[in-house]
């Protein structure tokens, strides 16, 4: 039974990060900019979150310091992307390198370290805990966990309730319809990737002061690309990004699990390509079961529970 | 509707004087200047009735669209100003003009094609969510009323990329009166629509204008003029040629040489007539006789049960040169007419076959049909026209006779020769050419340059390169100038040879590709809508080119929903309905017959 505990609070562990990150992702691809600098972003949010945390004292203004930051980062994105006319994937790239070497400098020249930065600061759990059972595994869970679901809703109601919502679909999809209904489709474009920045954010804060309380070395290791495929492979639909994230989570517990469980005695670093072969995977199935890219495609998850 | 006059007002009993005083819309002294080109020069225009239906006409770049957007203000004016409801607003204010209740619909829909329709209209008028949240029911009940209203059957549930082009017209025009509006621009709204939808658009436009609307329409056809507009302006050249005008005090003849532009010494010539949709039967060249039988049976109205026998109006050779600007003077297009009268061959005489299509089927995609069992053939020397409702297999013939689509049973001949699934290349050295009707992306590249699309076909099939291509070594350097003569021969307009292809307008970028297509080897020429969106000069050049080729040996599939331009050039009509070809009509043709043909799939046998 301990094992499906452990199994089910790696998934959820997996999956918040990648879901974070993906919701808010999910409107800069609706606007039409593919950010692949989430990566960066993430990497970005998981250190200033530890640098807040330790600053502050809280993981709360933490994690506002990380939003903050990562917003500044996306409207520099969207100033050399939207109004400098960079490529987006370069420009993506570019940001994704910023991260990496950035968060390490930083990491070097104030905490005069290059190995891990321990915050005691951490964001606390709704759940009281007790010593052993799921209530153990409960209490460990984050808030940030359990605000997924509410995020999610939230999430789908702008995306596809509200007025917002169409101006960037809009945007994406035919600028053209969006100049004619009077939408300022640049502007559009920059609340979209302040939005992705905000929650690439606190996907970040999630893997550093959320769940492991310390910031080290690229400790995003592709997350942020992950959730990048999970807008891809959820057709920027909100609902599909949600079970794209929980696929790839899932996968990332896998992982976990065989690298602990030794499966069939497959090599361990045969296992931990887990989640990176079911992102190549699903992008596969992706391109091959819906070709039409876009969002509220035809075949995506969006039309199917619609 | 902030301060200004509500046009329902004065249909609600106001003196008759303050109506003709007060301008409905109106604009002074536009002046619109694109880099060099003037496309509008100092264009003055009044209309004063409200509650009725105003056409302004005019050639390709007679700066009809142009007048459209600067008066709607999405095009800024170089000068001017824009009147609506007697007040005045500088020329290009999209806001304040909109506020004054002004809406235009574009010729190409701006609509996102993975909205749903009631999504769009959302888009479009965002004030109807309180607090920026809508829920799906509502609006969709919302909408739904609002196109019911407007007397336009579309599901506000359906997806916008599902929709065809009248369904998409019918969300436009819902949008653009559900602001509010009073005064609608239409910019060609016809030119988009299959020909059967035209009628029905036209009712509801007379629908309206009974609540009040007025509509400002651009229109290429005197037919559609002739049966639906109150008045018509006419633009020539960026200028104003005709002001408003009713239109029981002008005739079409009349507007057709002010459309044409002609000075006194010229005459409107039949083949203009026909491209304009007037159904010109021709005695003699010059005379213009016009019958309006053709527009009464279309839109079914009394004197329906008269049928036009329009195949013999062909017209007559020396009627076609020197009328069109660009048209006149030099070599080769006076050939081309000229061959039209003295060579032309008797299609029975030869035995010899262009193409045949043995009972060739294709599997259906999306909404269109592919080919049941579709039969037809095409002799040398013949014109065949393919008429159908848009959607019942002309595409999936088109595209297997050519080359992009293999079929799954059946047989294709080009030139008695079985082509089987041979590559297209293979396909074009048979004497396979082909005229699509997607000029932008099927049939230039519009990145490239001019040269390099006039000579593309020869070099990749291996013909009519004399020389410049040798052993697979290409000589650019002659490719060039080959390329430079057949865009003189063909009269382009261009400054360079190297500029790119999009930046000729669509009648020259047309004769670009008539200049690649069209040659003496050619066996087969598959036309596609050739003449779409072409202006009068485009038609005739197209129209003559193909006569040409018909007569100097080549066969010609012809494919259009254009009816007068199938009865002008085909020696023969097939109909497709539902991949099948149901009906062989031959000259003199009924509009009547084909046209039932073509809906109900009632055939005469």
């Amino acid at each position: 039974m301990n094992e499906i505990y452990t199994f089910i609070n790696s998934v959820l562990l997996g999956t918040t990060p990648i879901m974070w990150a993906a919701l808010g992702c999910l409107f800069a691809h609706r606007a039409g900019i593919y950010q692949l600098g989430l990566e960066g972003l993430m990497l970005i949010g998981a250190f200033a979150s530890i640098g807040g945390a330790l600053a502050f004292g809280s993981a709360w203004a933490g994690i506002a310091l990380a939003i903050a930051v990562c917003v500044l980062m996306s409207a520099l994105f969207w100033l050399v992307v939207v109004i400098l006319k960079a490529n987006a994937i370069i420009a993506g790239l570019g940001l994704v390198g910023v991260g990496v070497g950035g968060t390490s400098f930083l990491q070097n020249v104030i905490f005069h370290t290059s190995g891990a930065v321990v915050a005691k600061a951490t964001v606390p759990s709704p759940v009281p805990g007790t010593a052993t059972g799921p209530a153990a595994i409960l209490a460990s869970l984050s808030l940030l966990v359990y605000l997924m679901p509410i995020a999610a809703i939230v999430v789908w109601l702008i995306a596809r309730r509200s007025t917002f919502g169409l101006r960037v679909a809009a945007t994406g999809q035919y600028p053209f319809a969006a100049n004619a209904a009077g939408v300022k489709v640049q502007v559009v474009q920059l609340l979209a990737l302040c939005i992705a920045g905000a929650m690439a954010a606190i996907g970040g804060s999630e893997l550093s002061v959320g769940s492991l309380h310390a910031f080290s070395y690229d400790m995003t290791a592709g997350v942020g690309y992950v959730a990048f495929t999970a807008v891809l492979f959820g057709k920027e639909a909100p609902w599909g990004v949600v079970v794209a994230s929980l696929v790839f989570g899932v996968a990332t517990a896998l992982g976990i699990f065989g690298e602990i469980h030794a499966v069939f005695g497959l090599p361990l670093e045969f296992l931990q390509m887990t989640p990176y072969v079911v992102t190549i995977l699903a992008l596969w199935f992706a391109g091959w079961r819906w070709p039409h890219a876009g969002n509220a495609s035809a075949g995506a998850f969006a039309e199917l529970q619609e | 509707m902030s301060g200004t006059v509500r046009v329902g007002m004065d249909v609600a009993g106001r003196p008759v004087a303050r109506d003709i005083e007060s301008t409905v819309l109106g604009c002074s002294d536009l002046r619109v200047e694109f880099g060099p080109v003037v496309a509008l020069d100092d264009v003055s225009l009044r209309w004063v009735d409200r509650g009725k239906i105003h056409a302004v006409v005019g050639q390709n770049g007679a700066g009809k669209t142009t007048l459209c957007r600067v008066i709607a203000g999405m095009t800024r004016a170089t000068q001017g100003t824009v009147e609506v409801e007697g007040v005045s607003y500088p020329a290009g204010d999209a806001q304040r003009v909109r506020r004054a209740g002004v809406e235009l619909v574009h010729q190409t829909f701006a609509l996102p094609p993975h909205f749903t329709v009631a999504e769009a209209l959302q888009l479009f008028q965002p004030t109807q969510a309180r607090g920026g949240l809508y829920s799906k029911r509502k609006i969709e009940q919302l909408w739904a009323g609002r196109l019911e209203e407007f007397g336009f059957h579309v599901l506000p549930t359906s997806w916008v990329r599902d929709l065809s082009p009248e369904q998409r017209q019918a969300v436009e025009i819902t949008r653009a009166l559900s602001s509010g509006s009073r005064i609608i621009v239409l910019d060609e709204p016809t030119a988009v629509l299959p020909p059967e939808a035209i009628a029905g658009l036209f009712d509801r436009l007379r629908e309206l204008v009974m609540n009040g609307i007025t509509f400002l329409v651009v229109m290429h056809k005197l037919r559609q003029v002739r049966a639906v507009a109150d008045t018509v302006a006419v633009l020539a050249g960026g200028r104003v040629v005709l002001h408003p005008t009713s239109m029981a005090a002008i005739t079409d003849e009349e507007i057709a040489r002010l459309i044409m532009d002609v000075q006194s010494s010229g005459s409107v010539t039949s083949a203009s007539a026909i491209a304009m949709g007037l159904g010109a039967g021709v005695d003699d060249p010059g005379q213009v006789h016009v019958d309006m039988a053709g527009v009464d049976a279309l839109h079914k109205t009394e004197e329906a049960d008269v049928p036009v026998p329009l195949g013999a109006a062909i017209p007559q050779a020396s009627a076609l040169p020197a009328t069109v600007e660009g048209l006149g003077g030099d070599g080769h297009i006076d050939d081309i007419v000229h061959g039209t009268t003295t060579k032309r061959v008797e299609p029975s005489e030869r035995r010899h076959f262009a193409l045949q299509v043995e009972e060739v089927s294709t599997p259906s995609s999306e909404g269109r049909h592919g080919l049941q069992a579709f039969s037809v053939t095409v002799k040398v020397g013949e014109t065949v026209g393919i008429a159908g409702v848009e959607g019942n297999g002309q595409q999936a013939l088109v595209d297997t006779v050519v080359g992009l689509l293999p079929y799954r049973s059946g047989r294709i001949l080009l030139s008695e020769v079985d082509v089987g699934n041979l590559r297209i290349s293979a396909r074009r050295r048979i004497g396979l050419r082909y005229i699509p009707a997607d000029r932008q992306s099927r049939a230039v590249s519009l990145s490239n340059s001019l040269w390099v699309n006039a000579m593309a076909a020869q070099v990749s099939s291996g013909y009519g390169t004399s020389g410049a291509v040798r052993r697979g070594y290409l000589s650019e350097r002659k490719l060039r100038r080959k390329g430079e003569d057949r865009l003189r021969q063909w009269q382009v307009r261009y400054s360079s040879r190297d500029q790119a292809m999009r930046e000729l307008s669509g009648g020259n970028l047309q004769r670009v590709v008539l200049a690649r297509e069209v040659d003496d080897n050619a066996g087969l020429i598959v036309a596609e809508q050739p003449t779409q969106g072409l202006d009068l000069g485009g038609t005739e050049l197209v129209w003559a080119a193909l006569r040409r080729a018909a007569s100097s040996g080549a066969g010609i599939l012809l494919v259009s929903s254009d009816l007068d331009e199938l009865f002008a050039l085909s020696d023969r009509i097939v109909v497709a309905l539902d991949g099948e070809a149901i009906e062989e009509l031959y000259p003199p043709y009924d509009r009547e017959v084909l046209g039932r043909a073509m809906v109900a799939g009632v055939t005469s046998s």
